[in-house]
């Protein structure tokens, strides 16, 4: 049986505190995890953001999925988290993403999904 | 006839994986959903799915294996002599994220951090997909 390619990994790199990764394009996936690898001696906290403008264009971003409240990796953890964070159910992605970090260096990787290849 | 959208492995755990130990990496590139069945000997057991954004040329052994998912301590805790079948990502914090229809990542492998007695001695990881 043929295998379509269902998963695609994007490497962000390491992200410097208040700073943005790249944006994320994923207008062709449907849904995205979210790995982080805090090895910094501090806590680092992120959020995810979305915006709904067409690709190209500036358009404004917006606080996707959350509370308000920063996800939290401890110091020395890699965990990994479906995007958006805090969702009770039916997780999906922004066609346009982007992290933010906060307080400490991370480094990130974004993996993309969809249904049908 | 349809076409196939559901896969399951053999037993992952023919040498009981015991406390501190991880199964090994299964590939579910082909893959959105996944379910792990588990049933647990010797005293409770503390599971946890990990995840790798590494691709399948780095072994097992080199990859960063990443807690999936959720900022929590909690580990998903299976009583002694129990079979639990667990969609992935395992390991909830009911104060944050229900554990329900989130996807798995391409590769994947499940994680006993026990710290007494409690051994996985059956694992099988079922996947599944949609076709057009």
């Amino acid at each position: 049986m043929p295998i379509k390619q269902r998963h695609t990994v994007i490497s962000l790199g390491e992200i410097a505190a208040g700073e943005y990764s790249d944006e994320i394009d994923a207008s062709s996936f449907n849904e995205a995890i979210l790995y982080v690898e805090n090895t910094s001696g501090l806590n680092a906290k992120f959020t995810i953001e979305a915006n709904p403008a067409e690709s190209g264009e500036a358009g404004e971003w917006y606080r996707f999925g959350t509370t308000g409240i920063p996800t939290q990796v401890k110091a020395g953890e890699l965990l990994a988290f479906p995007i958006p964070l805090y969702a009770y159910s039916e997780y999906g992605c922004a066609r346009r993403m982007r992290i933010e970090v906060k307080d400490t260096t991370a480094t990130l990787w974004v993996e993309l999904i969809r249904e049908i290849g | 006839m349809s076409r196939q959208r559901h896969r399951i492995t053999g037993n992952l755990a023919e040498s009981a994986i015991a406390p501190g130990s991880t199964s090994i990496g299964v590939d579910l590139s082909s893959m959105t959903r996944a379910t792990a069945y588990v049933k647990t000997t010797g005293g409770s057991a503390d599971l946890r799915a990990e995840a790798s954004p590494d691709d399948f040329t780095v072994p097992d052994a080199s990859a960063k294996w990443f807690k999936y998912f959720a900022s929590t301590d909690n580990a998903y805790n299976i009583a002694n002599d129990s079979r639990e079948a667990i969609p992935f990502p395992s390991g909830y914090d009911n104060e944050t994220i229900g554990n329900v229809n989130a996807p798995c990542a391409r590769r994947m492998r499940m994680s006993n951090e026990s710290e007494s007695t409690g051994s996985i001695d059956k694992l099988y990881i079922a996947a599944s997909r949609q076709i057009a």
